[in-house]
């Protein structure tokens, strides 16, 4: 068994087993995820691209990969870390192999065999930091090389790694080219548990066109817009007001992604445009709702003249309660972020706040007052996690039917 | 929503006697409820004939009545006591029928008394497992292929539709007294008869045998204002057909994705809500086929279990304590997460841990009766215990059963005892030994497939006992280098050093 090393910017390290991707080196910040399942959905996140992942539940791997729970083309995690891997695969879904060959396939590498809860402890009292998981052959180690002086080595190259504050990784991961995605579409891309019942509400043919700014988008927000019987057009996150426009848009859909949300600039003042130019006039051709999730929302709020701070060690997994203020009830939601919006700069003279962490009170979603744009922090469409605010896409698919044109 | 304060004086209903299927996890939320009841300033009363109950000490209720736990006595007390509301489910079954009763004959509509945490309507549709058939079929959900029968004649007629084996249910009765699957026409005849009588309502479920599928139950919390949260997920490790009292089981889930588990969810959240539990714990039970991925729906528990006081203890969320609060009037969001302090009860929460709960037997002490497992409950308490992998729980909890084994195995290989011998055994009805004889299986070199055919149980489960059989061969095969004590003591053995 290849030896693995993990090290940390603060000079702290751990020493486990190696998995996936070997002789490799892979560099990332540091997060956690509380997440019981959905590894395989976690991985293939865009959001977490430039990150090394590790996941505070200890059995992983038990269920196999099944390629239909892909949130995206690929893992965009740069590094992954568990407790125990499982021995063996124990599903019915699980066509796709197991979880080795799957890093193995998109050339991800992983450490396991390491008490996963003290490094969580450390993430969470000193926040994310930059890390590095190290699978190369060390030969040397038998010779003159020990292996302190390894971790000595990996530490300086950790501390030249990029840091995730400033970073655009929103423009890097989005798709290069526009493409689009037919509302019927869901219908041949079906798996499991969405089948019957949910097939059954399609409509007849498509109530409308949504414009999706892909930011690092994950699949299941186009499953369920195209439930919605939308069909979708999916351009790059670095489209100008005027390419937007051109695809003449009944709504517009921000996607989660990775990276700093002031770093997005030119997005910013894209998204700027797009707010100053909606209406909240139903007839009119401008009447185009807009609907952020994760760094759309944060994207959304910024452009609105709010400002965004760096959590300490964000909210990752799948059991964040979010109060609705406007309902009073509560939700458990998907959660996947490493900055918020700053309460205290939203403008309530155009916006209201609607939704808010129970954990940590700090801003899960917002609306305008007088315009059809709203956005959440959190993941209505979950993937993993649950269906709990799977209806904002609902409240999406009223408000564009509400145009009169 | 804050408290109620129409309500001044709230009567408890405890469970009544230990016996098997109602134990000391009746103890634990009734206390529970009781102190946090007495906390929000209600008077509390308390009923329950067991003195030897932590509920029934002085300090834990304003006022403790030590009666018999039957409709009669309790329509006394309720007479005497006039009680603004009655909480039933805090004392397991007993509690819920008696509930029923005085609801029913009119008890509590004379005095003026309301049900709270359970109203008498999803009581009923929980309990009439017809009834409960019928909301699961409206919302669009399966269960299994069944008929509730009332008469001998009926029961053969329904039995020859569904086939054998068959899986018999008795209506409330206590950990499913009277039940138990018939494999033949012969046993059949002999355990309906058994049942009809048992039941209180003469009412007997027939079933489908879901023998062999995996058995899976969510701990679900409502309150008033219609918050769903699932405070734990267990999968048990052995498969449908043998008592969830009797199983061991684990939490969280082990062998579903997110997408099955998310599946689960939803059905749960339907669920409660279709029975209209408004507010207060509920357990809920799937079977799911390992082949296919089919859920079928086995059952609920409208009110505090034994599953929820282990879930309880799994996750440190005091479901009891809760659930009493939202009776009253609070809404999950109002509450405060007892393990941060800071946040709110509305959370699930999210472990980094593995919970093995294994179930004690004492078959020693009752002559006559059969050391098989089925869908009666046998066993008279359980263990649990947590450790970082499934592998280390598991190992710790069957030190922790105190059956003179220092974990799982090492067990004794009788001479005559060949693989294909033990093989046959594990596939007849399963028996308390069947981890003893899971091990034998591995020391007499049968492979985890062979087992899993014939004992039905998950292959990710026996996996990890395999790895644990191979780790204490490991350790045996060192243990002469290692230690070097051979010829100091002959009396040393492993089992005194592991």
């Amino acid at each position: 068994m290849r030896k693995a090393y993990l090290v940390l910017e603060d000079g702290s390290y751990f020493i486990g087993k190696a998995f996936g991707k070997l002789d490799n080196k892979a560099f990332g910040e540091i997060v956690f995820n509380t997440g019981m399942t959905g590894y395989q959905e976690v991985l293939t996140d865009p959001s977490y691209a430039g990150q090394i992942i590790t996941l505070t539940y200890t059995e992983i791997g038990n269920y196999g990969i099944n390629l239909t729970d892909n949130q995206s083309r690929k893992i965009f995690a740069s590094g992954f870390i568990v407790k125990n891997i499982s021995p063996l695969i124990s599903s019915w879904r699980a066509v796709d192999g197991d979880l080795n060959s799957f890093l193995q396939k998109y050339q991800i590498s992983g450490l396991y065999g390491i008490d996963t809860r003290a490094l969580t402890r450390k993430i969470r009292s000193l926040g994310a930091m930059r890390s590095v998981i190290s699978t190369e052959n060390y030969p040397e180690l038998n010779s003159d090389l020990s292996e302190q002086e390894i971790i000595k080595q990996l530490l300086e190259e950790v501390k030249q790694s990029k840091q995730m504050s400033g970073l655009d990784l929103a423009s890097e991961v989005s798709t290069e080219k526009a493409y689009t995605r037919p509302y019927d579409k869901y219908l041949s891309s079906s798996n499991f548990a969405k089948n019957t019942q949910k097939n059954a509400e399609m409509h007849k043919k498509p109530c409308a066109k949504v414009t999706v700014l892909d930011f690092g988008l994950k699949d299941e927000m186009l499953n369920l817009l195209n439930k919605q019987g939308i069909d979708l057009e999916i351009i790059p996150a670095n489209s100008s007001f005027e390419q937007i426009m051109q695809t003449k848009p009944n709504g517009i859909f921000l996607s989660n992604g990775p990276g700093d949300p002031e770093a997005c600039t030119s997005i910013i003042e894209t998204v700027k445009k797009l707010i100053d130019y909606v209406s909240s006039k139903t007839n009119e051709d401008s009447y185009i709702p807009l609907f952020g999730v994760c760094l759309g929302h944060q994207i959304l709020s910024l452009a609105s003249g709010a400002e965004t701070f760096k959590l300490k060690f964000g909210h990752r997994g799948s059991n964040h309660p979010v109060k609705d203020l406007l309902s009073g009830k509560s939700f458990i939601t998907s959660q996947n972020h490493g900055f918020a919006v700053k309460e205290e700069s939203l403008p309530l003279n155009k916006i209201r706040i609607t939704h808010k962490s129970l954990n940590d009170g700090t801003i899960e979603g917002f609306e305008y007052i007088d315009k059809p744009i709203f956005a959440v922090q959190f993941h209505p469409e979950a993937s993993p996690g649950t269906h709990d605010t799977n209806y904002l896409f609902d409240k999406f698919t009223s408000l564009i039917t509400k145009s009169s044109n | 929503m804050p408290k109620r304060t129409d309500i001044k004086k709230i009567l408890v209903i405890g469970a009544g006697p230990i016996v098997i299927g109602q134990a000391c996890e009746f103890d634990y939320s009734g206390t529970q409820a009781c102190k946090a009841l007495k906390a929000e300033g209600y008077e509390v009363v308390l009923v329950n004939s067991n003195p030897a109950t932590i509920m029934t000490d002085p300090e834990i209720a304003d006022r403790t009545y030590i009666e018999p736990v039957t409709p009669e006595i309790v329509r006394l007390i309720i007479e005497k006591e006039r009680p603004d509301a009655l909480l039933p489910t805090m004392g397991g079954q007993t509690s819920l029928n008696v509930a029923v009763a005085l609801a029913e004959d009119g008890t509590l509509d004379e005095y003026n008394v309301e049900l709270i945490g359970a109203k008498l309507k999803s009581i009923k549709l929980a309990e009439d497992r017809e009834l409960f058939k019928q909301v699961i079929a409206s919302i669009g959900l399966n269960s299994a292929k069944s008929e509730t029968v009332t008469d001998f004649d009926h029961a053969l007629k329904v039995a020859t539709e569904i086939g054998f084996p068959i899986i018999l249910r008795p209506g409330f009765t206590l950990g499913g007294s009277g039940g138990g699957i018939a494999r033949n026409q012969e046993e059949f005849e002999i355990m309906v008869r058994r049942a009809i009588n048992e039941s209180p309502t003469s009412q007997v479920l027939l079933e489908e045998d879901l023998t062999g599928w995996k058995e899976f139950e969510l701990e679900v919390v409502r309150d008033l204002i219609d918050n769903v949260v699932i405070i734990c997920s267990i999968e048990n490790l052995d498969p449908m057909g043998v008592h969830t009292g009797d199983s061991i089981t684990v939490a969280p889930a082990q062998t579903l994705s997110d997408v099955e588990y998310q599946d689960l969810r939803d059905q749960a959240v339907k669920i409660i809500r279709a029975v209209g539990v408004e507010c207060g714990g509920s357990n809920i039970q799937f079977a799911i086929n390992p082949k296919n991925g089919k859920v079928v729906v086995i059952e609920m528990n409208p009110r505090v279990s034994r599953s929820s006081a282990l879930a309880s203890k799994a996750t440190g969320y005091p479901i009891a304590k809760v659930a009493a609060k939202l009776a009253v009037g609070y809404t999950l969001d109002e509450l405060p997460n007892e393990i941060t302090k800071t946040t709110t009860a509305a959370f699930e929460p999210s472990i980094d841990y593995v919970v093995t709960k294994i179930p004690r037997f004492a078959f020693e002490k009752f002559p006559g009766s059969e050391a098989i497992l089925g869908t009666q409950m046998k066993s008279v308490g359980e263990v649990m215990a947590i450790g970082r992998t499934f592998a280390e729980s598991f190992q710790k909890a069957m030190r922790s059963l105190e059956k003179n084994t220092i974990g799982f195995g090492p067990f004794p290989i009788p001479e005559n005892l060949t693989k294909e011998k033990i093989l046959i055994a594990l596939s007849k009805p399963p028996s308390p030994d069947r981890i003893k004889m899971i091990w034998q299986s591995f020391a007499l070199g049968a492979s985890i497939q062979e087992i899993n055919q014939v004992t039905f149980i998950d292959l990710w489960f026996l996996a990890h006992l395999e790895i644990l059989y191979k780790e204490y061969r490991e350790l045996e095969n060192m243990k002469e280098d290692f230690l070097g004590l051979k010829d100091l003591d002959t009396n040393f053995t492993l089992t005194s050093i592991i």
